[in-house]
Parts: C-alpha cells; sequence; structure tokens
C-alpha cells in the first residue's frame, strides 16, 4: 500500500493557532482506518520532492504575513497546478487570504497567490475573535475565528457554508470551495473538532475509504460533546 | 471599606472587594502604590511572574526591607486593591518599604497610567491566549506601555528579542539591566526557551545577569562576572531565568547594599510557588500540581515530567476560551493520561487523543475527577500528577481546600 503524502505548508510560521495539526488530524484518521500516511513539512525556501495527495496551509499574525507570502511566491506555479487539478487543499485564517487577490495589512500590501477567485475585501470587518458555528454540506462545523479581515468570493468560488453563528467572510457566508481547495476562517484543528470534513477530504483520495475504526470512534464522540457544548453555550441546539 | 477586605474567597480569589473601593474611591490604587519610601516595582510579562516576584520579596526582606506584595492570584486591580486594603491603615497607607507586584500584561497595560514604579521586570513574550490577546506583537506592546512607566531601571530579558526591541524603542529615563542564559544552556533546551521570538546573541557576563548552568535544581549564575551556585525551587531551566531575572532586579533596587552571598543563599531557600512543581501531600497522597499556562509552560512543563508516569490527572478549564493555540504543543510524551477533566475536558482529550496519548476517561466535572483520582492507589511510577491551567487550578485548591 502506498503512503498517503499529506503536505503541511511552512508549519514553523504557519501554526501559531495550531492550524498545522490539521494535517496531523488527516494522518492519524487515515491511518486509524488502515491506511498508511506521512508528512512533508514544506519551510520556505525547502524543496518540493513529490506531488502530495492533500495540502494543509495555516494562519498567522499579521507581522508574519509578507514573509510567508514571499515564500509562497516560490511555490505559486505547484500551488496552482494542484489546486486546478483538484488536489485537495485545506487553507485556514490567513491562509485563506492569501489563495485569493492581493490585500492591505496595515504596513504594506501583501501579494497573494490569486489561484482561488476571489479576496480580501478593501473594508476590514473589524476584530472578530469569538465562536463560530457554520451550517455546510458536511453538516454543522464549529470552531473559533480571530481575524480582522472578511473575504469576498469570486466567481467560480462557493462559500463552504452559512453563519449560524458568529461573522465568518461577511457576516453570512463562511469559507470558499473551489475545485477541491476549501478555505476556512474556523482556525486551530477545524478537521479534529469536524471529523466530517475531515473524512470528506480524505475521501476524495483515498479509494473506498471508510472511516469507521475504534480510535475514530472514540475521537468522534469527544468531537461531537465539545461541539455540542459550545452550541449548548451559544443556545443553539445539539446535534 | 476594611470590613469588605475580611470577605476573601477561599482559593486565593480576592477580587470582590477591590471592585467595591475602586468604585467607591477609585484614586485609593494609585496614591497607596505612590506611598512607599523605596517605591513601587512592577513585575508583568507572560510567565514566570509569580515565581520571580517571590524570589524577588524574599531576596529584599533578606536586606532588610518591609515588602508589601500581592498574592499571585490577585494581579488584577481589584485583586491589587483588596491586597492592599488588607494590609492599609486606615488613612489608606501601608506600613512597608517597598511595593514587589506581579501583574498581569493585560490588565496591567490598562491601570499603567495610574502607575509610577521605580523599576519594571519584563520576564517574557509567549504566545498567550489568543482570543484576548490575538498575537505576540499585542503583548509586546502592552508590556512596552507598561515599561514606559519605569522612572528607574527596566530589567529585560536579553534572550527575549521582543523585549530588547521594545526596550530599546524607549526613551525614558530608565536605566536597563539585563539577564539571560548562556550558549550551553539554552543548546542544552532542545525546545528553546519558548519565547515567541528568541534573541540572536546570547549575553556576555560582564553585560548583566547570566545562568550559566542547570542541572536538576542546581544552577550557577553568573553576577558582575562572578559565578555563584543557586538551587532553584523546582527542576527547569525556566526557572533558573527567573532566579536571574530576581537577582538582577535585586541588585538594582538595592544598589551598593546589594550582597550576592545573602541573595544567592535566600533564593535558595524559596519554596516553589502553588502549582509549578510543588509536591504536596493531599489525602494521604503524594501529588505534583503542574500549571499550564501557555503553550510554552505546557512544552517545558510536560518535558520535564518523570516519563511513563501511570497516574495523570489533566484539567483545562474556562479560562481557555478557544483551546486551538495549545495544539502545536507535542503532548505525546505523557503515554497516558488517566482523566481528562475541567470545562475544555472533550477538546483537551480530543488535542491528546490525536496526539497518540491514551485517555482513559473524560470528566469534564473536576470535583468528582479529583475525588476519584485522588482515590486510587499509588501509582507504579513517581506520584500522581495533576496538570492544569488557571482556572483549574483555582476550583482544585479550593475544592481540595489548599491555601
Amino acid at each position: 500500500m502506498t503512503n498517503l503524502r499529506i503536505l503541511s505548508i511552512f508549519p514553523s510560521l504557519l501554526n501559531v493557532n495550531g492550524d498545522a495539526a490539521n494535517a496531523l488530524v488527516l494522518a492519524q484518521r487515515a491511518r486509524w482506518a488502515g491506511h498508511p500516511a506521512r508528512i512533508d513539512e514544506l519551510e520556505p525556501g525547502g524543496q518540493l520532492s513529490v506531488v502530495p495527495d492533500l495540502v494543509v496551509i495555516g494562519s498567522t499574525a499579521d507581522a508574519s504575513l509578507p514573509e510567508v507570502a514571499n515564500g509562497l511566491a516560490g511555490i505559486r506555479t505547484e500551488l496552482a497546478d494542484w489546486i486546478e487539478g483538484g488536489t485537495p487543499v485545506l487553507a485556514v485564517g490567513s491562509g485563506m487570504d492569501l489563495l485569493g487577490e492581493d490585500f492591505a495589512i496595515p504596513t504594506e500590501t501583501v501579494s497573494a497567490l490569486r489561484i482561488v477567485p476571489g479576496g480580501v475585501p478593501d473594508a476590514p470587518l473589524g476584530r472578530v475573535a469569538d465562536d463560530l458555528v457554520v451550517n455546510s454540506s458536511f453538516g454543522r462545523l464549529v470552531g473559533f475565528e480571530n481575524h480582522y479581515r472578511g473575504f469576498s468570493l469570486g466567481e467560480g468560488a462557493l462559500p463552504l457554508g452559512r453563519v449560524e453563528y458568529g461573522v465568518g467572510n461577511d457576516r453570512s457566508t463562511e469559507g470558499f470551495v473551489y475545485r477541491n481547495a476549501y478555505g476556512t476562517h474556523l482556525h486551530g484543528p477545524v478537521l479534529a473538532k469536524n471529523p466530517a470534513f475531515a473524512d470528506h477530504l480524505l475521501g476524495l483520495v483515498i479509494p473506498g475509504y471508510d472511516s469507521r475504526s475504534v480510535p475514530a470512534g472514540r475521537a468522534d464522540d469527544m468531537a461531537k460533546a465539545a461541539r455540542n457544548s459550545i452550541a449548548a453555550r451559544l443556545s443553539l441546539v445539539s446535534e | 471599606m476594611r470590613v469588605a477586605a475580611r470577605l476573601r474567597k477561599r482559593g486565593g480569589g480576592s477580587a470582590v472587594p477591590g471592585l467595591v473601593v475602586n468604585r467607591l474611591a477609585p484614586g485609593f490604587l494609585s496614591s497607596a502604590l505612590d506611598g512607599f519610601a523605596d517605591g513601587l516595582v512592577i513585575v508583568t510579562g507572560s510567565s514566570g511572574k509569580s515565581t520571580t516576584t517571590k524570589m524577588l520579596v524574599a531576596i529584599l526582606e533578606a536586606h532588610g526591607k518591609r515588602v508589601f506584595t500581592n498574592p499571585s492570584t490577585a494581579n488584577i486591580a481589584q485583586g491589587l486593591t483588596s491586597a492592599l486594603l488588607e494590609r492599609a491603615s486606615l488613612g489608606g497607607v501601608v506600613d512597608a518599604d517597598i511595593a514587589v507586584l506581579e501583574m498581569d500584561e493585560g490588565h496591567g497595560a490598562r491601570i499603567a497610567p495610574l502607575l509610577n514604579p521605580r523599576t519594571v521586570l519584563l520576564t517574557n513574550v509567549m504566545t498567550d491566549q489568543i482570543d484576548r490577546f490575538h498575537d505576540s506583537e499585542m503583548v509586546a506592546g502592552m508590556l512596552e506601555t507598561i515599561a514606559a512607566r519605569a522612572s528607574d531601571f527596566l530589567v529585560v530579558n536579553a534572550d527575549d528579542a521582543m523585549l530588547v526591541s521594545l526596550a530599546g524603542g524607549l526613551d525614558g529615563s530608565a536605566v536597563q539591566a539585563r539577564y539571560g542564559v548562556d550558549a550551553s544552556v539554552l543548546a542544552a533546551s532542545p525546545r528553546g526557551l519558548g519565547y515567541a521570538k528568541e534573541s540572536v546573541t546570547r549575553l556576555a557576563p560582564a553585560d548583566g545577569t547570566v545562568v550559566t548552568a542547570v542541572e536538576g535544581r542546581l544552577a550557577t549564575v553568573t553576577l558582575a562576572g562572578e559565578p555563584w551556585p543557586i538551587t532553584l525551587p523546582a527542576r527547569g531551566t525556566h526557572y533558573a531565568v527567573d532566579a536571574a531575572a530576581a537577582l538582577t532586579a535585586a541588585q538594582a533596587v538595592l544598589g551598593s547594599s546589594f550582597d550576592p552571598a545573602v541573595a544567592t543563599t535566600t533564593l535558595s531557600a524559596v519554596a516553589p510557588v502553588f502549582g509549578r512543581g510543588e509536591v504536596v501531600t493531599v489525602r494521604g497522597k503524594s501529588v505534583e500540581f503542574v500549571l499550564v499556562q501557555n503553550p510554552a509552560s505546557f512544552q517545558l512543563n510536560i518535558d520535564s515530567l518523570q516519563a511513563g508516569l501511570d497516574q495523570v490527572l489533566f484539567a483545562m478549564g474556562s479560562d481557555v476560551r478557544d483551546p486551538s493555540y495549545f495544539w502545536p504543543v507535542d503532548a505525546s510524551s505523557l503515554g497516558r493520561v488517566t482523566v481528562a477533566s475541567g470545562s475544555k475536558a472533550t477538546e483537551l482529550a480530543l488535542q491528546l487523543t490525536y496526539q497518540g496519548v491514551v485517555v482513559d476517561a473524560v470528566v469534564p466535572d473536576l470535583g468528582r475527577a479529583l475525588d476519584d483520582f485522588l482515590s486510587l492507589p499509588e501509582p507504579r511510577v513517581g506520584v500522581k500528577t495533576i496538570i492544569f491551567t488557571a482556572d483549574s487550578m483555582r476550583r482544585t485548591r479550593t475544592h481540595l481546600e489548599l491555601t
């Protein structure tokens, strides 16, 4: 059986909120289902040695964005080829912003990758740091958002879901779906708390993927309890 | 006012009477803190505040100073006012020579305009409470606001690049004093010191207080270029750095009356702050309490635990609004956790599970989890170990009636 290759982009820079842990979540769930998996970590200036099956891009604070954007420019061709070719990509927070159009931060304009149609609008939302609950095609997604900028979807991109609680892109839609690339403001280990989202991504690349296993069952009970405890705090119905 | 001060909660929280006074007499806090003959020292930063404050107070007392300090759980404005009330005369005068206060960076920055510290000690900037502070630049900004109030001395961790940078940008009158570790101590910490940004160069012994060796609880620091042996309150390089910070501040405050032999001997006798590596007997069982304050202290503390512990209770409470920022911590060395508890128990258990740690039980009710855990027979390896975040620590102290 060949290894599932999960590429974690710049984990030393894009893991402020624990977003790089999504690569671990994908790898562990694949292993629990009997599929060997490995995580390849790419740092700025590093060489891309293999074509990945899945890609995870996390988020960072504004101070590091120019450095990250610079590093991403060096692999733009590959990222664009993969996304256009249907490779599943998860991009979180500012990692999501960087896949769209250029955008302004207080100190400068960040050169983004312009792969996904859409981007950060000129007018910022203001600081958002609160729970975010989204209704998506994978069911309810629950997590935390911590951002200043919104996201405006361009032609050809769809939202990941509708905002049930929180702000997301624009207080109405949240995230993007473009081919098999997914952007979201749900930061940190969104795939751990929302395993249906993780299983959707794994199902895209593992033929006959079946997530059911004892460890996944235990983890998913914990995840459901965590989602419901947040929902209860927000006076939303439990799943 | 003095009656209100007696309404202290068990478990260390004491903000309520202060809240009342701050509303009735808003000038009380600043005028009381300006009333000390030898001035005010503020200790602030992401972590190490409590241990550093305790060490500095002990050193100053050993040099004959009468010191007013705040209990570590009372480091917000209301708690400070409460602590002052307990010691103040009816006229609002506190009978002490000098005040040494541990201050939370967020609240400290907010009340900084009210304060006139002679000395400010900055410990470090770590990624901390993302939902509250957003990012480390914001923490550095808050520390800068507090540091700018120092009139005489600014004591700075030379290994923390963000602190060095903010200190360099201040144009006040305060003289800078520095402390840090040498290259060998840094090299012995494979994951670094946990600061958001580490300085590229190390401090030379001629330029400040330098930790030159750490071996278990024994360490060596240089004071004015001279090496001095010290004993730390618990294992861990971070405690040696706290010691260097306290010695540097004491040297600055005391000037020519600073006695390095008295200072290092006193410091070596300081007991750990609750939850920082302390082993306590509870219900007839030995228990080690370990406080996790932020991702860096989470990692450092887990790395310094004995390997193969078979009885660990890990509690994460409501002080952790969103546990995402703890996921960069590699907790796999824990191997097995007997019970995950606290209001964030399920999210904690989720992280541990994905990192390959076996979680035997998830019990969000901390009181029940503590009772069950303490009633288990003695562990096969080490002592019963309770790891907690600040909120769970307070609840644990209350539940177990520990002062």
